[in-house]
């Protein structure tokens, strides 16, 4: 049986968070690179990073209530598939020896 | 000045006369709109949480609404920003010599284009619709010799008298020293 964990969608979250973040950067960059620092600028940074900060904070208190390793879909493998993996004999090239699938500590 | 003098490439002896930027209300018109955007998922917490609410109970739905919300709240705020740097960097300067517009197109994309003052032809002002009539913002279009597309201040305060102003100095840049 394969259980698919919950936490798979943490993951995906957490790479589109890490994108976006990195677009935030080249913003900033850009920002800095291009315009000068004036009163202007230095506000709406200031602004924008702090709301999202109550963002990422107000997300943070929300993921953490979950339990996030509970499983997402179970999958039950019909046993045939077991008796042919238990079957299969991969051939090596001469001097590898050959691998058996078969429980190996019998 | 809101740009360095050094990425406008002027010369010398080159002076600004003026710094235009869109109309303020032009940004703010954006921004209604993603506040709109940001109150979306309120508005669908709250219609689920009335008509099924049992679906927020359900195990794997709260989390990835949660997550949905999370990033639909990021992006939103992302993309706002995004937009008022746009705002910040679309500049229009007009120096003695020349026009330059420097348009900016999300973060990759900036065109800066410029033009002599001695070979503009002619200079029109459009203002269209009912907050541009009140607010006083609008459309100048430059047509000068030579030139395929029309150069335009798009959005700017007070286009008329920027109109009249940049005639003048087409004038001077035209009259014999």
């Amino acid at each position: 049986m394969i259980s698919i964990p919950l936490y798979i969608f943490l993951f995906v979250y957490l790479a589109l968070i890490f994108v976006s973040l990195l677009y935030i950067i080249f913003n900033f960059y850009h920002l800095f690179r291009f315009g000068s620092l004036e009163v202007e600028t230095v506000f709406v940074s200031f602004l924008f990073i702090a709301i999202l900060t109550i963002i990422f904070f107000c997300s943070f208190q929300e993921i953490i209530k979950i339990d996030w390793r509970q499983p997402l879909f179970t999958m039950t493998i019909p046993s045939f598939i077991y008796e042919i993996i238990s079957q299969i004999q991969i051939k090596m090239p001469n001097g590898w020896g050959n691998v058996n699938l078969t429980n190996q500590t019998q | 000045m809101k740009l360095k003098r050094s990425l406008l490439q002027l010369d010398f002896e080159e002076k600004i006369i003026f710094f235009l930027h869109r109309h303020p209300f032009v940004f703010v018109k954006k921004l209604i709109v993603y506040l709109g955007l940001g109150a979306l998922p309120f508005l669908v917490f709250f219609a689920m949480k009335t008509y099924f609410s049992q679906v927020l109970d359900n195990v794997i739905i709260h989390p990835l609404l949660i997550l949905l919300a999370s990033l639909w709240f990021i992006f939103i705020w992302i993309s706002l920003f995004q937009c008022w740097v746009n705002y910040y960097f679309d500049i229009y300067v007009v120096t003695n010599r020349q026009i330059i517009n420097i348009d900016q197109n999300g973060l990759f994309n900036r065109t800066l284009s410029k033009q002599p003052l001695s070979r503009i032809q002619d200079i029109s002002t459009e203002s269209k619709g009912f907050f541009a009539t009140i607010l006083k913002y609008g459309d100048v279009y430059i047509q000068s010799a030579g030139a395929k597309d029309r150069f335009c201040f798009k959005e700017i305060k007070n286009p008329y008298e920027v109109s009249q102003n940049l005639n003048k100095l087409v004038r001077d840049s035209l009259a014999p020293l």
